[in-house]
């Protein structure tokens, strides 16, 4: 049910500590699209269980396609698997072009948008065809790395995004570092 | 909120900041959503809270789904401190939140929950100001359906408000809205930015920090992000004014604790009858006096 415990250790993601530090994390992540957030430290899982352990629980819908969450974590969050277009959130493998189409919400409630957690190979910085980020919680532009995500994301999510105020919201993660790209965030480049 | 709360007996094995952390995961939730489209009216369920709504259950139930033991916590009610509300708030952040550190100071803060003000320092990009609404909903005067208001926020259509808005140009010469001025946030949603006064609106504009707005008796959680536009509703011909604190001779009016002539002024009706002005933000007004004094010594 992903109830978290204050008997757990606070680098235990199932500590109330571990998931308010790593949701601070995430906040600055969609504030500042393109911008890396190293996640706290944690014991006891890696990126994308991390970030489900903050945000997922028995009252939202999770697709894992690629099975990238253990099962016993699957259980532990108590979460409700649903099919890749309904489901609230997806956890994805970026190394693989998306063959599906999420949630993208509704004029009245775009909210329903699905939340996309796509695994990475590393967030670390290169220099190597960056992208280049514009939109809300950019000063200018933005520049962001990435390795081993699979280019057709970008062509997909420019198209589930097209029509603001509907959208998916995608969290780019590696083992240890987290950004966000929210619907509103623009980008070009990532071609050579 | 009563100033002698006590948590009740039954409550008494609370977690860190109140609110369960179902509760907080769900806050936690709708703050990204609200994040990634900016302005809209995202829903959630707010939880009851042990004062009454109005009292600034929203903006608390952002604090308290973000906050930790790293953070420092600054409430303010109208600039001030030490008004009954704000001190209210404090205290059962203090209670229900152990090893966070409170502060008055604007620059030391890291979390900052407001009513009806923006504070006078600009914010850094590693604060969150999180700002309690009464009422969310810009729309409200002119389509009484909730319905029709969310397809006419998700179509970006305004042109009743703006009708209405124009209306009272007309007859007024000018629009007379003194607080809560309707704002289109990046080109799509027009928001309620809460009453704060006109003079703060320009603020919300490319803020540095994340601004958040809670309504709990709506539930309703919204967002201004940093580096976003934050645009009052104008006319072409008509500009946007802020608050401008002139004398009848034409003379910029100054705080007449602290003396500084560049921060929002609250009036003051003196017991003789005649009137003054000082600086809403206390903070602000301390911060100046220090340092004219400090000034004064050095001389
Ligand atoms: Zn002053």
């Amino acid at each position: 049910m992903n109830n978290p415990l204050t008997t757990e250790q606070h680098d235990s993601v199932w500590s109330p500590l571990y998931q308010q530090r790593a949701f601070r994390a995430l906040m600055s992540a969609f504030s500042f699209p393109g911008r890396r957030q190293p996640l706290p430290l944690c014991s006891d899982a890696t990126g994308p269980t991390c970030i489900a352990a903050v945000l997922c629980d028995n009252e939202v819908s999770l697709a894992d396609p690629d099975q990238l969450i253990q099962p016993a974590d699957i259980r532990r969050l108590g979460i409700r698997e649903a099919s890749l277009e309904n489901a609230g959130f997806i956890i994805a493998d970026g190394s693989r072009a998306p063959d599906f189409a999420p949630a993208l919400g509704s004029l009245a409630e775009p909210e329903q948008g699905a939340t996309i957690i796509v695994r990475v190979a590393s967030l670390e910085s290169t220099n190597d065809f960056p992208l280049m980020l514009e939109g809300p919680g950019i000063q200018d532009t933005q520049a962001l790395a990435v390795s081993g995500l699979n280019r057709a994301w970008l062509a997909e999510r420019a198209r589930w995004n097209r029509n603001f105020p509907m959208g998916a919201d995608l969290i780019l993660v590696d083992d240890t570092q987290v950004v966000a790209l929210p619907r509103t965030t623009r980008i070009r480049g990532g071609t050579n | 909120m009563n100033p002698n709360y006590r948590l009740p007996n039954s409550q008494d094995s609370y977690g860190f900041g109140f609110l369960d952390e179902f509760a907080k995961r769900e806050i936690r939730r709708v703050i990204l959503k609200a994040i990634s489209i900016p302005g809209y009216q995202t829903p959630y369920a707010s939880r009851e809270m042990p004062m009454g709504r109005g009292f600034g259950t929203g903006g608390l139930q952002l604090t308290l789904s973000m906050i930790g033991p790293d953070d420092t916590l600054k409430v303010i009610d109208q600039g001030s401190d030490d008004s009954v509300n704000a001190v209210n708030l404090r205290k059962f952040a203090e209670l229900t939140c152990p090893e966070v550190s409170t502060t008055e100071s604007t620059t030391e803060a890291s979390l900052i929950q407001t009513r009806h003000r923006v504070p006078e320092i600009p914010l850094r990009e590693n604060q969150v100001l999180n700002f309690q609404v009464p009422y969310p909903d810009p729309l409200v005067i002119v389509e009484p359906s909730e319905a029709k208001r969310k397809i006419m926020h998700g179509e970006g259509d305004y042109a009743r408000l703006l009708t209405k808005l124009y209306e009272d140009l007309v007859k007024f010469d000018e629009i007379t809205i003194s607080h809560r001025y309707p704002t289109r946030i990046n080109g799509h949603y027009v928001i309620d930015p809460s009453p704060i006064p006109r003079y703060d609106v320009p603020r919300l504009n490319q803020s540095k920090a994340l601004l958040l707005f809670g309504a709990g008796r709506e539930k309703k959680i919204y967002a201004v992000p940093p580096y976003t536009n934050a645009d009052p509703l104008v006319f072409d011909d008509v500009p946007f004014r802020t608050e401008n604190f002139y004398d009848a001779d034409g003379q910029r009016r100054a705080c007449a604790r602290c003396g500084c002539t560049d921060s929002f002024l609250d009036e003051l009706n003196l017991e003789d009858g005649s009137k003054a002005w000082q600086c809403s933000d206390t903070d602000y007004c301390n911060r100046q006096l220090a340092s004219t004094e400090a000034g004064e010594v050095t001389q």
